[in-house]
């Protein structure tokens, strides 16, 4: 009969060669140049402080062939600037949601029509929204964008968990700094 | 009728939904006639290249399937064949000699009962089952010259049919009805009152109705829905009525029926069912065409566009058409009329001019300054205080640390406005917290106005 210490040097020695063996998972990636490794698909990337639509035109610059679905329940962004950012305009569906931003985001997702969905609020979002969010997004293999209006909009911590990626604007020097990056 | 044709027979078991299948054929083939309350005539020799039989059976058989009837299948060289064949539940054709003589009443009359036409073929069954013969094959056996004499005018031409001869049997032609609709009476089933059951049943009201349409070759744009409730004291409406206007046409029970869920949850959540449903109606008011072509097995495309019209029809049945829209650019002097909304028809947009004025952009920088990324609806009025600036509003109020002040860029134009022409001095305001604004000023006055954020 084998002893207690030989059974745990024989598991360990076995998860030592699984580890070996398994590569771990990771997401297909868009190319990005603000971020190493891209941007990940099938999740939620929220980007936070002065600058973040401007980042996000600047990844759809790098990245012309998506289709995007822009939603906001306030209409402000200006197709103007999105086309002076040399972003083809008939690439971006708009969508002014108004209260219904969150239901148009899961009609978006469920269509399978896009790549990207970018979506900006106002209010906060609690737990239950973002996680549904989080499962719709992967089934559709989407990259999608939270923008919210300002830090208090943003998702409280206990309830970001579903957000795989989290940059923030440097309000100094308009840098990136990642503050979350999982899979 | 040519005599080079094959037939399809579908008998139908009770000669339910007899019209309304064989308005679906017409997928198929053109060439369609009912016996009335028994079954449908299909000829389908002109569409082999097409269909063969065998897919043409699968076909009928889902068909039926989703009608919720049985029926038989039988294809011969003629209609009275092909419906014997049905009958025996023999769709490929037995010999001649497994046909029994009753099997004359269809050749005598296939498409139509003919009661004075079925007793004079009965008068000749009797006399030919005197004679000793048992099946058709004996029949055909008999010279002709002997039929005109033992035998009427009827015995010569059923013979002449048999023998597959050029006859004078007129095909009647089917018309289907000028508008679709599906009815359903739900006395059967209990405690429809809620939406989850309802859509079940109003799921094969839109399955039948998509089916005919595709027969016809149209695609819906508008359409109706009628509920009609068990009438007590109490129930205040006895029929809910709901219509439906589709920004493109919709040809597929997946695009209809979420659709038909969000109206129904949303008024049910104002006012709900008072009583079950006992009648539900479904009518198709308005089409166009619409080709259903084979399916691309090398791209999604028309996948991809049932999708498409599909999520603008629920996008602008829950926000409204002027809320979801492609953007354009315009030509003008201000900055808010910059661009123009636009209807997008299709998820695949050919290259318009927008393409050509990206390509024409690409690589070069435009001789004016950068635009911001947001832009408000309407200028906010903003004070100036020292070196803060205040926006107060009735629902907030802002305030902005200026760190660097670049500008003016003057926007001025439209003179034939008057009083209201253009006339802005633009300048980019950089913050304390790192926000830059988009001011102006009028000139030859203080006013300043917030218009945007480079966000």
């Amino acid at each position: 009969m084998s002893s207690p210490s030989s059974s745990a040097v024989v598991l360990e020695g076995l998860r030592s060669l699984i580890k070996s063996v398994e590569k771990p998972l990771l997401r297909e990636r868009y190319p990005f140049t603000s971020t190493p490794l891209g941007i990940p698909k099938g999740c939620l990337i929220e980007i936070v402080g002065p600058g973040k639509t401007e980042t996000v035109a600047q990844f759809l610059r790098e990245n012309p062939n998506l289709r995007v679905a822009w939603i906001e329940d306030a209409f402000t962004i200006y197709p103007c600037a999105i086309m002076q950012r040399k972003i083809r305009l008939h690439q971006v569906l708009f969508i002014e949601a108004k209260q219904e931003n969150f239901w148009a985001a899961s009609q978006v997702l469920r269509s399978g029509l896009f790549e990207i969905v970018v979506m900006s609020f106002q209010k906060q979002i609690n737990e239950k929204v973002v996680r549904r969010l989080q499962l719709e997004t992967e089934k559709a293999n989407v990259s999608f964008f939270l923008l919210p209006e300002n830090e208090n909009c943003s998702p409280v911590p206990s309830a970001s968990w579903p957000i795989s990626m989290k940059l923030k604007m440097n309000a100094t020097n308009r840098g990136i700094s990642i503050l979350r990056e999982r899979g | 009728m040519e005599m080079n044709m094959r037939v399809l027979c579908v008998l139908i078991e009770g000669g339910k939904c007899l019209h309304e299948i064989a308005e679906c054929c017409y997928r198929w083939t053109p060439q369609i006639a009912l016996r009335e309350g028994e079954a449908i005539f299909l000829e389908v020799g002109s569409c082999q290249r097409i269909y063969n039989e065998e897919t043409l059976f699968l076909k009928i058989k889902a068909l039926l399937k989703r009608f919720g009837v049985r029926g038989r299948v039988g294809i011969g060289d003629d209609p009275a064949l092909s419906l014997c064949y049905a009958r025996l539940g023999e769709p490929r054709g037995v010999p001649l000699r497994e046909l029994p003589l009753q099997a004359l009443y269809d050749v005598a009359s296939p498409f139509k009962k003919d009661k004075a036409l079925f007793k004079e073929t009965e008068q000749l069954v009797a006399v030919l089952q005197k004679l000793g013969l048992r099946n058709l094959e004996e029949f055909l056996k008999l010279s002709p010259s002997s039929l005109s004499s033992r035998f009427s005018d009827l015995g010569i031409e059923l013979h002449r049919r048999l023998k597959g001869s050029r006859t004078s049997l007129l095909w009647p032609s089917y018309i289907p009805p000028e508008k679709i609709e599906e009815k359903m009476n739900l006395d059967d089933f209990e405690n429809c009152q809620t939406l989850e059951p309802l859509l079940f049943l109003i799921k094969n009201l839109v399955t039948r109705s998509m089916a005919r349409l595709a027969g016809r070759s149209e695609r819906v744009t508008r359409f109706e829905l009628e509920l009609e409730l068990e009438k007590h004291s109490f129930v205040k409406t006895a029929r809910r009525h709901w219509s439906f206007s589709l920004p493109l046409p919709q040809g597929s029970v997946s695009s209809l029926l979420p659709l038909i869920h969000e109206r129904l949850q949303t008024d049910f959540q104002r006012q709900p069912l008072d009583s079950c449903v006992r009648h539900m109606k479904l009518s198709i008011v308005e089409t166009v065409p619409g080709q259903y072509g084979q399916k691309n097995f090398f791209n999604k495309r028309e996948e991809e566009q049932e999708a498409w019209n599909s999520l603008m029809a629920r996008l602008c049945q829950k926000l409204g058409k002027e809320h979801t829209f492609v953007a354009s650019p315009t030509e003008g002097y201000r900055p808010e009329s910059g661009w123009k909304k636009s209807w997008p028809e299709s998820h695949q947009v050919e290259k318009t001019k927008d393409e050509a004025l990206h390509a024409t952009l690409n690589g070069i920088e435009l001789p004016f300054p950068q635009r911001p990324l947001r832009l408000l609806k309407a200028p906010v009025p903003l004070f100036k205080v020292q070196n803060t600036l205040i926006q107060s509003s009735e629902n907030e109020s802002k305030r902005w640390e200026i760190h660097n002040w670049d500008g003016p860029e003057r926007l001025q134009g439209e003179w034939w406005s008057g009083a209201d022409a253009l006339k802005r001095d633009y300048f980019r305001v950089g913050t304390e917290t790192g926000e830059e604004l988009w001011i102006f000023r009028i000139p030859d006055s203080d006013k300043l106005f917030l218009h945007g954020y480079f966000d």
